[in-house]
């Protein structure tokens, strides 16, 4: 019998081994594949933050971004038996993710993207504020955040999926490659001009900020 | 910049994304360490990839679930595996019989070491029955029961404390940010208004100097025009009474030639 949804937010999984963890994913799709709704959302307590966090760096607007997350995993939940158990569940959940974010940000008017987020700051406005010491580190550190959001912002989608999949989920340029359908020369290529330009972009921030 | 630079500079990047082989990244490795300007391109890189990490993870708004539609039970019941169909199937006869035997008025009573069982009928009393079990002791089984429920709600209590103090502190760094972005706001509005407020007290100021400066002008000016006018009129009055006294003397002194020369005729 599986257990009532509070329990699966409540309980305190202790850390399993790599291999007991994947069987256990394995099992949950299993279950997910017969309908099982608490198993699928097993899965999705374990992949929501990153997904999240993925669309959340490359729309830069959390409300879109968790519109894109929801949609990701209702997707995923109604095409589960389309997904072949030989392949990565992560590298599937990816290519669904990416392509959500992409499309989204096609679908934008052409431009820099402004979000109405309360994180983004008028530097200028903050900066005639004396600081205090209890605010200064925090506020150079999002001047800093916002700074390389900006310069993110400016990056083409593909460029953007490949740099995200690359630094903030660690993933191989082979996995990044079965994600975006692309040879592998194309991804290196997207990822070092990408680079190119933020180093450019970024260049005048300190470091240590 | 030195030559070979151009073939080294491509490799950096790869360098630190790890995709370089051994023997390129040592090569690499020993132009940056003579080279100057490649140990700033890579630091420029490492600087970039510091930045690009302060972008971390941010806390979920909410959880993602998915709350398949109410259809979907039938769904899910029609796709059991074929164990599950059979244990239904035995649960559903056993219910079957319970429910008989409870028509039935079936009654099983324990007795010796085995059980009697009657139908329809009350079963006999037998030989003299084991000594009763001890009774409950209510009021100690009601007290451990309220401790219980009273253990459950005060979890239940500091639960709920640590998530809203969590929450709290969560809206007040919010609120504190938003606070201080209107903060901003308003001290610029004050000190626009501040300045243009001393711009236009100065310039009253000036009109009002310039005006007092001007009139004190020219009252001192009307004045000693007054007074040169005075002075000037005061003199021609002694002239005046100078040249009669003159006159006087002048005919005084005549009329005692006069009298001076009668004498001395």
């Amino acid at each position: 019998m599986h257990d009532s949804l509070d329990s699966v937010i409540s309980e305190g999984r202790p850390a399993m081994p790599g291999g007991a963890e994947e069987a256990q994913e394995m099992l949950w799709i299993s279950e997910s594949r017969r309908g099982d709704a608490v198993a699928f959302n097993r899965l999705v307590l374990k992949w929501e933050r990153r997904i999240f966090n993925l669309a959340l760096r490359m729309l830069e607007d959390r409300d879109e971004a968790a519109e894109a997350a929801q949609e990701v995993f209702l997707s995923a939940y109604r095409n589960i038996r389309r997904f072949r158990q030989d392949a990565r569940f992560s590298t599937w959940l990816y290519r669904i993710a990416v392509n959500q974010c992409i499309s989204k940000l096609r679908k934008r008017p052409p431009g820099v993207h402004v979000s109405l987020d309360s994180n983004e700051r008028d530097s200028g406005i903050v900066a005639q504020l004396p600081p205090t010491e209890s605010h200064e580190r925090d506020f150079l550190i999002e001047e800093t955040r916002a700074r390389v959001r900006k310069a993110l912002a400016t990056l083409g989608p593909e460029q953007r999926a490949v740099l995200e999949l690359k630094f903030y989920q660690d993933l191989t340029f082979e996995q990044i490659a079965e994600i975006i359908p692309a040879p592998l020369s194309t991804i290196k290529s997207r990822l070092y001009t990408g680079l190119e330009m933020l180093k450019s972009r970024l260049g005048s921030l300190q470091a240590g900020t | 910049m030195e030559t070979g630079c151009e073939t080294f500079r491509d490799r950096i990047p790869r360098l630190f994304l790890g995709d370089l082989a051994t023997r390129e990244q040592e090569a690499l490795e020993h132009h940056i360490s003579g080279c100057r300007a490649c140990a700033d391109e890579k630091e420029s890189y490492s600087r970039t990839l510091q930045h690009l990490q302060s972008v971390a993870d941010e806390p979920l708004p909410r959880h993602f679930f998915v709350y398949p539609p109410e259809s979907g039970f039938r769904f899910s019941f029609l796709r059991l595996a074929p164990g599950w169909y059979a244990a239904m199937g035995a649960a559903a006869v056993l219910a079957a019989a319970l429910g008989l035997a409870a028509l039935a008025r079936v009654q099983v009573r324990s007795q010796d070491e085995g059980y009697l069982v009657g139908i329809g009928t009350p079963v006999p009393a037998g030989t003299p029955a084991a000594p009763a079990a001890p009774a409950i002791d209510t009021a100690a089984l009601e007290a451990r029961i309220l401790h219980a429920v009273d253990e459950r709600n005060r979890r239940v209590k500091l639960e709920w404390l640590r998530t809203f103090r969590a929450e709290l502190g969560r809206a007040q760094s919010r609120l504190t940010a938003e606070q201080r972005k209107t903060l901003a706001s308003a001290v610029s509005e004050v000190e626009a208004r501040l300045t243009a407020r001393v711009d236009s007290t100065a310039q009253t100021v000036l009109q009002h100097a310039d005006a007092s400066i001007s009139g004190l002008y020219a009252e001192v000016t009307a004045e000693r025009t007054r007074d040169l006018a005075a002075v000037g009129a005061r003199i021609d009055r002694l002239a005046v009474t100078g040249a009669a006294k003159n006159n006087q003397t002048d005919a005084i002194l005549e009329t005692l030639l006069q009298v001076a020369e009668s004498r001395v005729k």
